[in-house]
């Protein structure tokens, strides 16, 4: 696995942009709720992959990976939230000493409130394993039966109830108060 | 007997009811179930209502092909302004520039552009796929290159002359210029035009076709005495047993172009805009004049005018509005 993954940045290094392509389309969605786990919404989780990947093409050439490229990749997105959220602190303190205006605050507030169920969902689903995840927006989102996503994802009918037993149980724990 | 989440079979059978998995006779016997059990339905009601809510929420998941484009805009970018390569005088590549230039292309593929300083040339190559690189010349002139096409002119192109080479296959949409003739070299042949649209395809030495849109195009054939020839609208001209022959071509090779995808590299909005008019016959106006010089690289997979619109749209952070016949873009 390992070698095979180093093959494939080898080759995205010396330029070979369809494996950097079948790259991101491989890692994108899974990078992205994993750097949800970090961050408030999926727009930003969204933007700081893009840049991963964009300056992981730039600069390509120069970066050295010694562990698996899956675990580069997660570990870089995990750098990034981080960053991100020291820079929104940073924000937030400058925005509250300036800020006056309490009406304001107040819609603010309220915004927030409405989406609060969605991003309950969409932080469940990034709490969910790689797989599970797959099985549960297949189903929920896709509208797919359980016999489809197990042909899919060339698995069993069985691993997709358990799966989706599980899924449903975060659920209920998470959306309780609601 | 009380269901519990923590109970691996309790938890599928509740996701398979929720989910409607289950079959006629298994609804019936999960409902005996959780009718032995009054704590049963607040958990079954529960379950059902995540599963509506979840369903029903706007939720946001990640867009794969959306991000792709995206970053591959935005990488096609960088790669434009990165790769220069200059030639000398006589349009002849020195060895080290080409070598050089060898390498850019060999690691980056694609499309490339090869700008130089004065006197230099500049070359338009396009890629061996299906696309249809859209270019538009200092004189407003728009060239539609077809893969495997090769087009080169001067640093000084429209100063002083209207001179292009090309190799290959591409539709020209003329700006008029009575006072300098747009010329165009061939492998076989000369064409001179004043203002007009036509299209060429001109690999080698024995193969030639032209067939002209709108206006009149004069072509010359290479070291022969014979005349040269005039075509108009309608005209399709090919090189048969050496000779230039004139026929009837019944498609216009504008109609043929609304099929490809078309590709834009580094080009200004307002180009971009005049290239998707013309060949769609839209009518698609800038609302703001300063969007116009707004640079975009894009390969439009799907060509339907408002499929294109969205994505400018989308790329540039505009807004659409469509009225009777023109789209209007703007700048919020």
């Amino acid at each position: 696995m390992g070698i095979i993954v180093n093959f494939s940045h080898r080759k995205i290094q010396q330029g070979d942009i369809q494996e950097f392509e079948k790259l991101f389309h491989k890692m994108y969605a899974s990078l992205c709720h994993y750097a949800l786990k970090f961050l408030n919404d999926m727009d930003s989780a969204e933007e700081v992959v893009q840049d991963l990947f964009y300056h992981y093409w730039k600069n390509r050439e120069h970066i050295k990976i010694n562990t698996s490229l899956k675990a580069y990749l997660y570990q870089a997105t995990k750098n990034r939230c981080l960053k991100v959220i020291k820079h929104n602190a940073v924000r937030q303190k400058h925005a509250d000493s300036t800020m006056h205006n309490a009406e304001e605050q107040v819609n603010q507030a309220q915004t927030l409130e409405s989406d609060e169920l969605a991003k309950i969902i969409e932080k469940t689903l990034s709490q969910l394993p790689e797989r599970r995840r797959k099985i549960f927006i297949m189903s929920r989102f896709d509208g797919l039966k359980y016999k489809e996503i197990a042909k899919k994802l060339s698995i069993s009918v069985k691993t997709v109830e358990a799966d989706m037993g599980k899924a449903l149980k975060l659920f209920r724990v998470n959306l309780k108060d609601y | 007997m009380e269901l519990n989440l923590n109970i691996a079979e309790h938890r599928n059978s509740l996701a398979k009811y929720v989910a409607g998995e289950m079959s006629l006779s298994e609804v019936e016997e999960f409902e005996t179930l959780v009718g032995s059990n009054p704590n049963n339905k607040k958990l079954v009601n529960d379950t059902k209502n995540d599963w509506s809510i979840i369903g029903t929420k706007q939720i946001k998941l990640p867009n794969a092909n959306r991000a792709w484009n995206n970053l591959k805009t935005r990488i096609d970018q960088e790669t434009l302004s990165t790769q220069t390569v200059k030639l000398d005088k006589k349009g002849k590549a020195n060895f080290v520039g080409w070598a050089v230039a060898a390498m850019v292309v060999i690691a980056v593929a694609s499309v490339y552009f090869t700008l130089g300083v004065q006197h230099q040339n500049i070359v338009i190559k396009s890629t061996s796929d299906l696309t249809t690189l859209v270019h538009t010349l200092p004189d407003g002139s728009r060239i539609f290159l077809e893969g495997n096409s090769q087009i080169s002119y001067t640093k000084r192109f429209a100063k002083n002359n209207r001179n292009v080479t090309l190799n290959g296959q591409a539709f020209f949409d003329i700006t008029k210029n009575l006072k300098i003739p747009f010329t165009i070299e061939t492998p076989n042949t000369n064409i001179e035009v004043l203002g007009t649209s036509f299209s060429v395809k001109s690999t080698g030495p024995t193969d030639f076709e032209l067939v002209v849109q709108t206006g009149s195009v004069s072509i010359k054939q290479k070291n022969t005495y014979a005349e040269s020839i005039v075509a108009a609208p309608g005209d399709r001209v090919t090189l048969i047993n050496n000779h230039l022959t004139k026929s009837k071509e019944s498609t216009a090779p504008l109609q043929n172009l609304r099929n490809k995808r078309l590709q834009f590299k580094d080009e200004p909005l307002a180009n971009i805009i005049r290239a998707i008019n013309k060949t769609h016959q839209a009518n698609i106006v800038l609302g703001s004049p300063t969007i116009g010089n707004r640079k975009l690289t894009v390969t439009f997979m799907n060509n339907s005018v408002q499929s294109m619109v969205e994505i400018i749209c989308e790329a540039l952070g505009l807004e659409v509005e469509y009225n009777e016949n023109t789209i209007t873009l703007w700048q919020p």
